[in-house]
């Protein structure tokens, strides 16, 4: 001001004093001064809040009111150091507030030099730590809750990163694939694949990461998966993206699907082997019925020719004589061709073995059952030594299968809706009995039952029962159909019995859920 | 053949030739004839005895094992042959049990017939 110089008058000591004690009291952190014997020298509003001590109660005092007893070591270690000039940083520890409590702080303790840089004491900056610690424990709950929930999930969940390394993986993972969790975490996720499937499925991320465009991210897919093992098995993968800011996560579902495929496997080739026996035996249907009709021209014309051949007596024209012989004879000829015919649409027939009925009924029920008949309450017994016939299995399922459907379809609508199967002995054959709860049979229909071409369904061909018929008899059975008394209708057919490998066993087994299970007699 | 046959046949066959060619022949043997289109026709004009049956087994509402299970129930010991185009085990041991005399193959040859009515009459 007076010397005229330009430059800036230097700050008076008291301001710069003021600035950093004004600095000190608005501070969020506690800020303590002492000596090196420990004697508290400043004391600032955060510290007040935090100890619960006020400044006057505090300066002069010790620094050991604020420690406890089994920290007073630590503090002359950390006094120690400051002596020898060094800084702790973030130094963890507890210490007292007023009443007694605990508080986790973090502290800061540098030297405070004198003007020729001998350390004459300490300045100690404290920071609660216990709002942290309690958000600490609560994310640590929150996390074991939800590893909790995670680990009772069925299906495998498996966390990746975007490169496919895997993060986590619950317990369900380690049932499917054989691995421990922490084997896994930290490998790609291509290692749960066969060799061949690695390649695209490490290109479906890619391609999802540069474009954007979903092949697999949000939609299931049915893949292959490799245990540990080296099996392959079919399982379902979902991958989702998890949105966590400065992550990019996607977590895999797994489904393994190895029950649920073995399962509709089963269906698809009884089906299938249903439906080319059903061509087969409308085939052979097709050539009985023919047999039948032809049989009865056939017939009347040997009866004819024989009553002819009589009233002509030994005087007639020889030619005359001759010719009606040839007349019986070559009705006799035509019904041997058609004979013929017969047994050979036969020779598509399987060989015959002795099955056990039992699972013969369970696979076909299964088969039956499904859509409309899910709800149908269906009983098996089978009966003494009626466990075993010597039968064409697939064939013997398609009479089943048939008679099954029709009572599904018998019991649409029906307030009680019961299937009985029940297989007795007689004589050399076993009986098989397929009764329903349905409303009976219409007389005009009865009387048809078995006859091609019938039906009372609006689609269908009505071969089902004939076909029955034809696939019965071939076994050397019959089939019959009766109302039940007390309403429903029950059909029973005959099959050659036969003495199970261990007769009785294997009967008595529990069906699947839904099943009652009861043996006859 | 010799012309000296007689006796009553009842013929039951849901086929009308197929009757009428029983009576024919049948009548030309010697015996006398009757024939019903069905099992229920039979049951409701059973001829007085002694007869025997020819009767076909594949009738629709009652087969003709139905058929002689009914007699049998009423007390009815009357000879029977079945005649089937599809002749099985199970069908023989069924006729067995029901008391069938014979079951023919259809058609039948004329000789096994006549000797079947011969014996019974």
């Amino acid at each position: 001001m007076t010397d005229g110089t330009a430059a800036l008058p230097p700050e008076p000591a008291d301001t710069a004093r003021s600035l950093l004690d004004t600095i000190v009291a608005s501070s969020n952190d506690a800020i303590i001064g002492k000596r090196l014997d420990g004697t508290i020298t400043s004391w600032n509003a955060a510290a007040e809040a935090l100890f619960g001590f006020s400044a006057a109660e505090m300066v002069g005092r010790s620094i050991l009111t604020i420690i406890p007893p089994d920290r007073v070591e630590e503090e002359d270690a950390i006094i120690a150091r400051v002596r020898r000039g060094e800084t702790l940083v973030h130094f963890e520890t507890e210490r007292v507030a007023k009443g007694g409590r605990l508080v986790p702080v973090s502290l800061t303790i540098s030297p405070v030099r004198d003007a020729r840089g001998a350390v004459i004491g300490v300045s100690k900056v404290a920071r609660d730590l216990s709002r942290l610690r309690q958000v600490y424990v609560d994310l640590k709950e929150r996390q074991e809750l939800f590893l909790a929930v995670l680990r009772t999930v069925p299906d495998g969940l498996i966390v990746i990163d975007a490169a496919g390394i895997v993060q986590a993986a619950n317990p369900a993972v380690e049932r499917i694939f054989h691995y421990a969790a922490d084997e896994l975490v930290g490998r790609s996720l291509n290692v749960l694949m066969p060799d061949a499937d690695r390649a695209a499925h490490d290109r479906y991320l890619t391609h999802y990461l540069e474009t954007g465009e979903r092949r697999i991210i949000g939609i299931g897919r049915v893949l292959r998966g490799q245990r540990r093992d080296g099996t392959v098995f079919p399982m379902e993968l979902q991958v989702e993206e998890v949105s966590t800011p400065g992550h990019r996560l996607f977590t895999g579902f797994v489904r393994d699907l190895t029950d649920r495929h073995a399962r509709e496997r089963r269906l698809v080739e009884l089906q299938a082997q249903l439906i080319h026996l059903s061509r087969l035996s409308e085939l052979g249907q097709t050539v009985s019925a023919l047999a039948h009709e032809v049989n009865q021209p056939l017939a009347a014309i040997a009866n004819y020719a024989s009553g002819m051949r009589r009233m002509l007596g030994p005087d007639a024209a020889p030619e005359l004589l001759a010719a009606v012989d040839k007349v019986a004879a070559q009705a006799e000829r035509a019904s041997r061709i058609v004979q013929g015919v017969r047994s050979l649409a036969r020779k598509g027939d399987r060989p015959r073995r002795p099955e056990a009925l039992r699972p013969v009924i369970d696979e076909t029920a299964e088969l039956a059952l499904v859509g409309p008949g899910r709800d149908v309450t269906l009983t098996v017994r089978i009966g003494d030594r009626a466990s075993h016939a010597d039968i064409d299995r697939v064939q013997v399922q398609q009479v089943l299968f048939n008679l099954l459907r029709n009572a599904v379809q018998a019991l649409d609508g029906r307030p009680v809706r019961r299937i009985e199967v029940t297989t007795r002995r007689r004589d050399a054959m076993v009986e098989v009995e397929v009764a329903d709860t349905g409303p009976g049979l219409a007389e005009e229909v009865r009387s048809r039952l078995f006859q091609p071409f019938l039906t009372t369904k609006a689609e269908g061909l009505g071969v089902g029962l004939s076909i029955c018929r034809t696939i019965v008899e071939a076994h050397g059975g019959e089939i019959a159909a009766v109302d039940r008394p007390g309403g429903g209708c029950v059909f029973t057919f005959s099959l050659p019995a036969c003495d199970g490998p261990t007769p009785g066993a294997g009967d008595r087994v529990a069906g699947t859920p839904g099943e009652e299970v009861a043996v006859d007699q | 053949m010799a012309d000296n046959l007689s006796g009553r046949v009842a013929v039951v066959d849901d086929d009308e030739d197929v009757l009428d060619s029983f009576r024919f022949m049948l009548e030309l043997a010697g015996f006398s004839v009757a024939t019903y289109l069905s099992a229920a026709l039979f049951l409701a004009n059973i001829p007085p005895d002694p007869f025997c049956l020819i009767v076909d087994h594949h009738m629709p509402v009652m087969t003709g094992l139905d058929l002689v299970a009914r007699l049998r129930d009423s007390g009815s010991g009357v000879p029977v042959v079945l005649v089937t185009a599809a002749v099985s085990p199970a069908m023989v041991a069924h006729a067995a049990r029901v008391g069938v005399r014979q079951v023919l193959q259809k058609p039948a040859r004329e000789a096994d017939v006549i000797a079947f009515v011969a014996s019974c009459c």
